[in-house]
């Protein structure tokens, strides 16, 4: 009896997935994105394989040559391969957009879940509480973490979730507050689920859909003001390479090495673009008015 | 009207109480609050501090503490630099109007760039032309503006020398910053233009104007970008804070006076009474500026009525 219930569920939600898939590769703009984020996430991830070489080793002997086929990027004040350097940051600089962003949504997410499906007077405090939060242009409550925390590349992620937490709270709320007037909520209640499980196993689940949407173009905000932060020098510290601190560092030459300035901005831009590509796809995937 | 308007700044007040207690929590509850991180940046002895704490009144109970910074801060006074000793509120009204400046100039860039773009690409839809204009839009959106405003610098500032480099003066100096902070909100204006005229064009009033056999052109412009704007003013008043975001960076870009600077500058120099005086002055413009923004809604749209 109970696999002839659970089979259509099982072939309805293949069959979800399988035209999520289709519609996925019809949509232009979100195979462009992922396909770029893709490379860029694969590049980060085996940096060794492309850079030809160390980002880090200094070569006076070389030192801020123009790109040139030795030296696609050029080379910076210290003769390091400006390539190399833009190749090897890319992980780093992912992983503070990443980071940022998983704090943004575990910070907002809980107190979203717990505004919404607690309601009432719980409700009233954590969205005054959000509302305030949401009172501070982002910079300027990352700026003010930073502060607190001193500069550094952990507190650079975390003064970037904190900032980002607010939105992502009212979003989840929202969508928990009609999650949570659904049967199957009630019905595990009645059936004595507990709190915890029940926003767990049975609302979370069902609220993903749009986090998942916002994280996805969380992402190209939280890069741009975590690589923001680092050009103003509250992020990683140099030799190593992060593309906000490169672009940073080749401010000081501007007019004398311009290529110093160019790639680091120009990985910055295409990381960015993909990630706005494929969240503007995917966001236009999860409206439903594109299955009537 | 004026009574939603007294509402609206009544219940701002919380708002802006609480964001004058998270930054008081912040600068001196928290621990690593101001004298530790003047020890540990500035080398300072033990003793050095506690002459400074209780020059700064950082050594009464932190009740007190709070009590004197509201009503401090209620009558305007932010307490003065802990290097420069002037009045933090005389250095905010110094720099406020650079910063003001910059905001407004970037904003008409962005009106001026966004708006046609976005109304080209929606009664061209599918051409080439939107293509290319929501093209411009998401690069605008997606490149670093620090980034662009180095590039901007090397191109028109030191290999054609057309435009200053960095600095501020006359309108020459504002071209540059302006055009860097306002190209990625025309972006954003932009995308947001196109797809609430797509939708205005699809609208049973825009058939009706057809219809009657109305010219295209009024059609667009009478009937559906009145309608198309309204969401873009939500978008250009919640857009200040991306400007004031913008300006602490693109400011210290291009070596300009302003109160961004001078808020980065003042956490680089620890200086608190600089950054609490900077953070709650910003945060009170953006909550006043949403009001503004609702109350600006009702001017363009007469479906809206707050009386």
């Amino acid at each position: 009896m109970r696999d002839v219930v659970a089979e259509p569920v099982r072939s309805q939600r293949r069959t979800g997935l399988a035209r999520f898939v289709r519609d996925f590769v019809k949509r232009r703009n979100a195979v462009v994105g992922g396909t770029v984020l893709l490379i860029v996430v694969l590049v980060s991830l085996f940096p060794g394989l492309v850079a030809p070489y160390d980002p880090i080793r200094m070569n006076p002997a070389v030192a801020l040559q123009p790109p040139s086929a030795e030296h696609l990027f050029g080379t910076d004040l210290f003769g390091r391969d400006v390539f190399s350097r833009v190749v090897h940051g890319g992980g780093r600089s992912l992983q503070l957009g990443v980071v940022a962003v998983v704090i943004a949504v575990l910070l907002g997410g809980t107190l979203g879940l717990a505004a919404g499906y607690y309601s009432g007077r719980t409700d009233a405090v954590i969205m005054r509480f959000v509302d305030i939060l949401l009172a501070f242009p982002s910079i300027l409550l990352a700026l003010l973490v930073v502060y607190v925390l001193g500069a550094g590349t952990l507190n650079l992620m975390i003064a970037v979730g904190i900032s980002a937490a607010p939105g992502y709270a009212r979003i989840v709320r929202g969508s928990t507050l009609s999650i949570r007037e659904q049967a199957f909520v009630e019905a595990a209640r009645a059936l004595g689920v507990r709190d915890v499980r029940l926003i767990l196993r049975h609302v979370t689940p069902n609220i993903l859909a749009p986090v998942i949407v916002m994280a996805t173009l969380g992402l190209a905000s939280a890069i741009l003001v975590a690589s923001a932060l680092s050009f103003l020098g509250f992020g990683a510290s140099p030799p190593s390479p992060e593309w906000g601190v490169m672009l940073n560092e080749g401010r000081q030459l501007l007019t004398r090495a311009w290529w110093l300035s160019t790639f680091p901005g120009v990985a910055i831009m295409v990381t960015v673009l993909g990630c706005n590509l494929l969240g503007d796809g995917i966001q236009d995937l999860s409206d439903p008015r594109m299955y009537r | 009207m004026r009574k939603y308007l007294i509402g609206r700044l009544i219940a701002a007040v919380p708002t802006i109480l609480g964001v004058v207690v998270i930054v008081f929590i912040a600068l001196r509850v928290l621990p690593g609050s101001v004298a530790d991180r003047l020890a540990a940046d500035f080398g300072m002895s033990a003793a050095d501090i506690a002459r400074l704490e209780a020059q700064w009144g950082l050594d009464d109970p932190i009740v007190v503490q709070f009590g004197r910074f509201v009503s401090d801060a209620a009558r305007g006074d932010f307490g003065r630099s802990i290097w420069s000793r002037r009045p933090v509120t005389q250095q905010i009204t110094q720099q406020l109007p650079a910063t003001i400046e910059l905001a407004a100039a970037a904003m008409a860039i962005a009106i001026l760039i966004g708006i046609p773009l976005g109304i080209l690409a929606a009664l061209r839809r599918d051409s080439w032309l939107d293509t290319a204009s929501m093209a411009v839009a998401l690069i605008g959106v997606s490149m670093p503006n620090f980034w662009l405003g180095l590039v901007l610098i090397v191109v028109f500032g030191a290999t054609l020398g057309w435009l200053p480099m960095a600095g501020s003066g006359g309108w020459q100096h504002l071209i540059l910053p302006a055009f860097t902070l306002g190209f990625s909100l025309s972006g954003i204006i932009a995308r947001l233009v196109r797809a609430a005229m797509l939708e205005a064009l699809s609208q049973d009033y825009v058939r009706t104007a057809r219809s009657k056999g109305l010219a295209e052109r009024l059609v667009a412009w009478k009937h559906a970008l009145r309608n198309a704007l309204i969401p873009v003013v939500t978008v250009l008043g919640l857009q200040i804070a991306g400007l004031l975001n913008g300006a602490v960076v693109i400011e210290t870009v291009f070596s300009r006076p302003g109160i961004g600077r001078m808020l980065v500058n003042g956490i680089i120099d620890k200086d608190f009474p600089i950054v609490q005086g900077v953070v709650i002055l910003v945060a009170g413009v953006y909550v006043l500026a949403n009001i503004v923004v609702d109350v600006l809604y009702a001017a363009i749209d007469p479906r809206i009525s707050y009386a």
